[in-house]
């Protein structure tokens, strides 16, 4: 899997399969274990919201989703968080691009953890 | 700041941490462990919490039951074990008891450093270990040497620490803060910084095991203590992990902990005072929703630090030394400046 040079509305985006999720719910927050290199990340709500729809759906679309969930009108402040939120989940290695041409169908899927 | 850390929750980013911020309900279920996963040692040290060399007649937990206690751990929730000993290199099979885990959590090692040579830490970094904390409590092998017991010691640290980084492991070094040592704090630190060591960690010396019956000789004054710790210039290259004021956190609401044979104690340092039940007889959730441990994961308190609780998220300081000092769990820390009421840390209660 190809690792995100730039965050382009086609391109395709998907949580790595070997991370561990712990959802704190009386933190409102999820833990992740990220193995090679081992780390341990928290993620807000948001950053775990844009973490589970990266789920091999195109960016535009994640954050589509994203502005629908949390931002309402507000869509230019949304847009941009989203796109924060998504390098800086990649800059954690924490998602990756799928290649050009894969069906989207065979790579969704939910957590490993 | 960085507008990114929007997404990430307190500490922002890469959270090696402890957790902060105590919930506003109790965790329903463990998210890190520490296993103290023997008490065999190489060494003889002075401030030997487990009382390591005394010969204990119970027998420890196999390499298998400390898998079968790790799967029961993963299937409550926890994705972070913090193991010790006694020196962890001395259990039979460790090594692959931590390739067998590091998939599905993160570990951290704390160990005294003799026995890590250039192949082994190669092996740790390939098996993903997170990190490995190495006691170091002196800058001089003089006196690190005489608190440990073994002479040659220190310098067997000090090549475990440099193998560890070039193998490229995050590697942090611990220093237990007492009289014997306290003159070479700032030495300890600067040393840090030359051998590439990032994280440095300065402990406070807990009335447990050895260190009981010597504690009027080892035990600094809480100004003592303090002034050692303003004193302190490190390298900016160094990180300071201390928990004094105003770092002074109560950990005992994200805390769990298995001891070599199988008694779930909370904390390391809680050991002496509590057993929540025994992990080969029950569950480890069982013993989690114990009644002290929930009164403990509580985090009720008399009194609170206001600084400390703000920079933690938590109220009261240490547990343990609240109850060293005072008798009860929810008494205040009298390792904390604004919750000491003039207590004489050189002097453990009658």
């Amino acid at each position: 899997m190809a690792s995100i040079s730039r965050l382009c509305p086609d391109e395709r985006v998907r949580q790595r399969r070997d991370l561990v999720m712990r959802p704190i719910l009386e933190l409102g927050m999820c833990m992740v274990y990220r193995p090679r290199p081992a780390r341990i990340i928290s993620l807000n709500a948001s950053g775990w919201l844009l973490l589970r729809l990266c789920d091999g759906s195109r960016v535009g679309d994640i954050e589509a989703s994203y502005l629908e969930l949390l931002h309402g009108s507000d869509r230019q402040t949304g847009s941009r968080d989203a796109q924060m939120g998504l390098r800086a989940l990649a800059e954690h290695d924490l998602i990756l691009a799928e290649p050009d041409g894969t069906d989207p169908a065979r790579t969704s899927g939910g957590d490993d953890g | 700041m960085n507008p990114a850390a929007a997404f990430f929750a307190p500490p922002t980013g890469a959270c090696l941490e402890p957790l902060q911020q105590v919930p506003p309900r109790p965790l329903e279920r463990p998210v890190k462990t520490t296993l103290v996963i023997t008490e065999q040692c190489n060494l003889d040290c002075r401030l030997c919490y487990g009382d390591c060399k005394l010969p204990k007649p119970r027998r420890e937990l196999t390499d298998e039951e400390w898998r079968s206690i790790i799967d029961d751990l993963a299937a409550c929730g926890v994705i972070w074990l913090y193991i010790e000993g006694g020196e962890p290199f001395l259990k039979s099979g460790f090594v692959d008891l931590l390739a067998d885990n590091t998939h599905r959590m993160f570990t951290m090692v704390r160990t005294n450093g003799t026995l890590i040579d250039r192949p082994l830490a190669r092996r740790l970094k390939e098996i993903d270990v997170g990190i490995v904390l190495v006691d170091l409590w002196g800058a001089t092998a003089a006196v690190h040497d005489g608190l440990t017991g073994v002479p040659g010691s220190h310098e067997r640290s000090l090549r475990g620490i440099q193998s560890l980084l070039e193998a490229g492991i995050e590697t942090q070094m611990l220093f237990i803060l007492n009289r014997r040592n306290v003159a070479e704090l700032q030495s300890y630190v600067e040393l840090a910084g030359q051998l590439g060591v990032r994280t440095a960690g300065i402990l406070r010396l807990y009335p447990l095991g050895r260190v009981k019956e010597q504690w009027s000789e080892l035990a600094l004054s809480l100004s003592e203590m303090t002034k050692a710790l303003d004193d302190l210039r490190p390298p900016t290259s160094v990180r300071i992990m201390q928990s004094w004021h105003p770092r002074n956190a109560n950990c005992c609401w994200q805390m769990s902990a298995i001891n070599a044979f199988g008694d779930s104690i909370g904390c390391a340092y809680l050991r002496e005072y509590v057993n929540f039940g025994n992990v080969r007889g029950m569950p480890f959730l069982a013993t989690w929703n114990n009644a002290q441990a929930v009164a403990l994961r509580s985090g009720v308190v008399e009194r609170s630090c206001r600084e400390c609780a703000s920079s933690q998220g938590s109220h009261g300081g240490c547990r343990s030394t609240a109850y060293a000092f005072h008798g009860r769990f929810d008494a205040p820390d009298p390792f904390d400046v604004e919750l000491n009421d003039g207590i004489d840390l050189t002097a453990l209660p009658g």
